[in-house]
């Protein structure tokens, strides 16, 4: 295979799999925004605990669990973490401006990162899974397994995830509840309750993605802070409070930056993802694939 | 410019404000479907129909919150189709909000101080600095905001921030404020919907008595009974045409008018 | 109301300005005067953050760039253009002004948490900007040498070259006199209701006649040209300005400030301000105890977590509650006696 094309289907690689990142992360912003209409700021953090998750679990000291689990393991243990900060700390303001819920989930991101930074100090820890270093051969192009992990069960989350707020019973609540909150209490579905279990399949994103992507990067204290901000720009470029829109903008986040780190300078890549991001919020205010809202 | 006012002059036979073939559309729905309508100086005039006729959708066109595609709305001979909602208040049309909406953290007489001080003739930075004639100025709209609150009898509310009054208190203070830079043109949207018998009576005598005082009303409204009492003349829309137009005895008997609301 | 009640406000401004004033020949010790203009940097700082944030609605979490831009105006164009200490502060107060305009007609056609994030995406441009264009800032290795500001006295030879912290503290007095002066007085008057009016509800504002935008840009274009000579002024206090200071911590001290304290209100954010730069230093100093930052930061999470639970006004917000609750237990005591 010519050199050339070779390195661009690296870049296309790369692009995929940080877009998967992304999109894993926003995808949880977009559902507790949609849902909930709160911005959370601790979002990433959400991430950075699961890959102190995954790192606690691949070094315990009696033997090592095999990666599937650890991989389940870790999206619980996120999982039940997101439900107890909306619970302890979220809950109470739901119902405030998006002031408070900036200030409140600000305030969170501060404690987790510098409790992680206490606990771990700053320096990187490796995440190594056992396909990290296995290398196959396709079509001429050596990639890690890892990597082909990542990329299908994001592509089998994002299929379960359509199935389930499409199809399901919760999943249609959610949808209610994010058009019309007032009504939802109505007709007698438990809001709060809808909020929890938004929160749970949120951190179990962030978790997944933290199983699955983490052992690529090192874990530090403040990793969250570059994805939530990340993730919080393709939300909005996405149309806020649309999932899929969301999702692909992810994506395109992901692939811009590596083709452009790729071909042109790694310095400036995320003035050309921020740049993006505030061409997209200037050309079309309600999002790329969203509707502009009338009175 | 000036030939376009010379047309709209001529055209507008002397109303106050005249509405020409104006079309709102969203996606899939034309909300309101070339709408004419006119309201002289004095008369009140009220706009009824089922719901999603367009009679909100009609009023938001009017005062520049949403963006006609088609029409004119031609106020006192001047083209004021596609001006800034805020531009459009200062040159005399005030309104309601169907959902009712006051500035909560504002005292009531705040409430009232704010809808009149843009009226109120000054510059930026006699505003900030407090000069002699801002105080003059301020004088005069308590003094008027105090005259508007004995009307409405919240007198002894007036340093209460707005969040604490109930709903019909809400809804006084709102029309209140409408009020207060005494506009040419009144729209009201909904004034007795979402309250007790008590206040109904209550808005209707403050309408009247309003009306009879040379001020011009556009009213939406759903308690026939009132639009029965109130009106000088009705317009009527269903599915955001205009389908009749009259006095109350003649809506009454329009059978175009009992079909769209009761159906054949 | 009696004379003495009428006369207090003004009574507590003297005393305040008494104490600014005085307070430093006390302690012109080289630690409690950093502390002292720390304190004073972050009133003027916040002040101009609130104007936005706590009156109009409209957070900005860029604000951190109008500092840094205007810090690295006067690094930069200083030397060429010589202007010396007023004119690189008004160089940098006015196009920082111009950046906020500009920006603000941008930013301000998204609201809400767009237009937060908006501006955070903004911030974290420029600081990359600052960090990687090495022809221009230098990058991480700063630029340095900046000089320091030189006065020459009227009708004699003598040039006052400004050294000593203790004179940089009173250089800076004025502009917090000027921002405070300015704040209250756009906020207490007509332009404060219409601020007011813009955050609890755009719509309605318009239909009253106020244009939102309008406002917005206000308080965005002032707080902006505050904050340009802010910078200008820690350019030349420090004398080195590097990427750092377009920081997002500078956004999060912001927001502990401005809501622990009490956002919207001149009182609350100046407790706000003090609170945050003197307490944490009294802490180390008395107790003898350092707090390794990571600590800091927990507390200061901790704080806002708190405060949003269960103070939602800031501190101020608990001391209205509390004065009002006195005042009206008074008049009850004022009725019974009649």
């Amino acid at each position: 295979m010519p050199l050339q094309l070779e390195i661009f289907l690296e870049h296309l690689l790369n692009g995929l799999t940080l877009g998967a990142l992304y999109a894993l992360v926003t995808a949880g912003l977009s559902l507790i925004f949609g849902v909930v209409r709160l911005v959370n700021f601790a979002h990433g953090d959400f991430f950075m605990v699961g890959g102190y998750a995954l790192f606690i679990l691949l070094n315990l000291p009696w033997g090592a669990i095999p990666y599937p689990i650890i991989v389940i393991l870790v999206t619980l243990i996120v999982a039940v973490f997101a439900m107890l900060i909306e619970r302890l700390m979220l809950q109470p303001v739901l119902d405030k401006s998006w002031r408070i819920h900036a200030v409140a989930t600000l305030g969170i991101s501060i404690v987790l990162q510098n409790v992680a930074l206490i606990i771990f100090t700053t320096d990187p820890k490796q995440v190594p899974t056992p396909f990290t270093t296995k290398i196959v051969s396709l079509l001429g192009l050596r990639l890690s397994v890892q990597r082909i992990i990542i990329l299908g069960i994001a592509v089998l989350v994002f299929l379960a995830l359509q199935w389930f707020v499409k199809r399901t019973k919760l999943g249609k609540a959610m949808r209610a509840v994010s058009q019309n909150r007032d009504m939802c209490q109505v007709v007698g579905i438990d809001v709060p309750r809808i909020a929890l279990i938004t929160f749970a399949i949120s951190g179990g994103l962030a978790g997944l993605a933290a199983a699955l992507i983490a052992p690529l990067l090192s874990v530090t204290p403040t990793m969250g802070l570059s994805l939530t901000l990340k993730g919080l720009a393709a939300v909005i470029m996405g149309g806020l409070g649309q999932l899929n829109g969301s999702i692909y903008a992810a994506f395109i986040l992901g692939l811009v930056e590596s083709f452009f780190a790729g071909y042109v300078s790694f310095a400036f890549k995320d003035v050309v993802s921020f740049g993006l991001f505030i061409l997209v919020l200037f050309l079309r205010p309600q999002g790329l694939f969203g509707r502009r809202i009338g009175l | 410019m000036s030939e376009q006012r010379l047309i709209a002059d001529n055209g507008s036979n002397g109303a106050l404000i005249e509405v020409q073939g104006l079309t709102k559309r969203f996606i899939g729905v034309t909300a309101v479907d070339c709408v004419d309508m006119k309201v002289y100086s004095g008369e009140l005039v009220s706009l009824i129909g089922p719901n999603g006729s367009g009679k909100t959708t009609l009023f938001n066109c009017i005062t520049g919150f949403l963006r006609s595609e088609e029409g004119r709305v031609v106020f006192r001979g001047r083209d004021i189709t596609h001006e800034r909602p805020d531009k459009i208040v200062l040159q005399g049309i005030s309104r309601t909000f169907q959902n009712v909406r006051v500035f909560p953290s504002l005292s009531v007489l705040d409430n009232l101080l704010v809808s009149l001080q843009q009226h109120q003739e000054e510059d930026l930075w006699r505003r900030t600095f407090h000069a002699p004639k801002i105080q003059r100025l301020e004088r005069e709209a308590v003094e008027r905001a105090l005259q508007l609150l004995e009307m409405i009898g919240l007198t002894d509310l007036r340093e209460e921030p707005a969040h604490k009054l109930v709903f019909g208190q809400r809804k006084l203070l709102e029309f209140a404020c409408a009020l207060i830079p005494d506009p040419d043109l009144v729209l009201l949207d909904e004034p007795a919907a979402g309250v007790g018998t008590a206040m109904v009576e209550q808005m209707k005598q403050h309408i009247l008595e309003l009306n009879r005082a040379g001020m011009t009303f556009l009213v939406v409204e759903h308690n026939m009974g009132v639009v029965m009492d109130i009106s000088d003349r009705i317009v009527v829309l269903d599915h955001g045409q205009k389908i009749a137009e009259g006095s109350p005895e003649a809506i009454r008997e329009d059978p175009r008018v009992l079909e769209a609301y009761f159906g054949k | 109301m009696t004379a003495l009640a009428r006369a207090r406000p003004w009574l507590l401004w003297v005393a305040g300005g008494v104490l600014v004033l005085a307070l430093p020949l006390q302690y012109s010790g080289g630690y409690a005067i950093n502390i002292m203009i720390n304190t004073l940097m972050w009133i003027v700082f916040a002040l101009s953050f609130d104007l936005s944030a706590g009156h109009v609605g409209t957070v900005s979490l860029g604000h951190p760039a109008f500092f840094g831009i205007g810090a690295y105006l006067t690094a930069l164009l200083g030397p060429r253009l010589g202007l010396g200490y007023l004119g690189n502060t008004l160089l940098s107060a006015s196009l920082m002004a111009l950046l906020a305009l500009v920006a603000g007609v941008a930013f301000f056609r998204v609201r809400e948490v767009s237009f937060a994030i908006g501006t955070l995406g903004a911030v974290i441009i420029a600081q990359l900007i600052a960090n990687n264009a090495y022809d221009l800032t230098g990058g991480p290795l700063c630029v340095k040498g900046i000089a320091r500001p030189e006065f020459a006295i009227p009708f004699t030879d003598v040039t006052l070259k400004v050294i000593h912290p203790l004179q940089y503290y009173y250089l800076l007095v004025p502009l917090v006199v000027f921002t405070i002066v300015l704040y209250k007085a756009m906020t207490s008057s007509r332009i404060g209701r219409a601020f007011i009016a813009v955050r609890e509800d755009e719509v309605r504002a318009s239909a009253v006649g106020i244009r939102p935008l309008r406002y917005k840009l206000l308080a965005f274009v002032v707080g902006g040209g505050i904050i340009g000579a802010l910078g200008s002024f820690q350019a030349q206090y420090v004398t080195v300005v590097c990427p750092s200071e377009i920081a997002l911590s500078y956004t999060l001290n912001l927001l502990i400030i401005v809501f622990v304290g009490g956002a919207g209100s001149l009182r609350g954010v100046l407790l706000g301000s003090v609170i945050f730069s003197v307490l944490p230093r009294l802490l180390e100093q008395g107790g003898a105890l350092s707090i390794p930052p990571a600590y800091q930061q927990v507390a200061y999470g901790l704080i806002l977590i708190l405060v949003v639970l269960f103070m939602p006004d800031g501190i101020d917000g608990q001391i209205r509650r509390m004065t009002d609750k006195w005042h009206r237990s008074r008049e009850v005591e004022v009725g019974e006696d009649v």
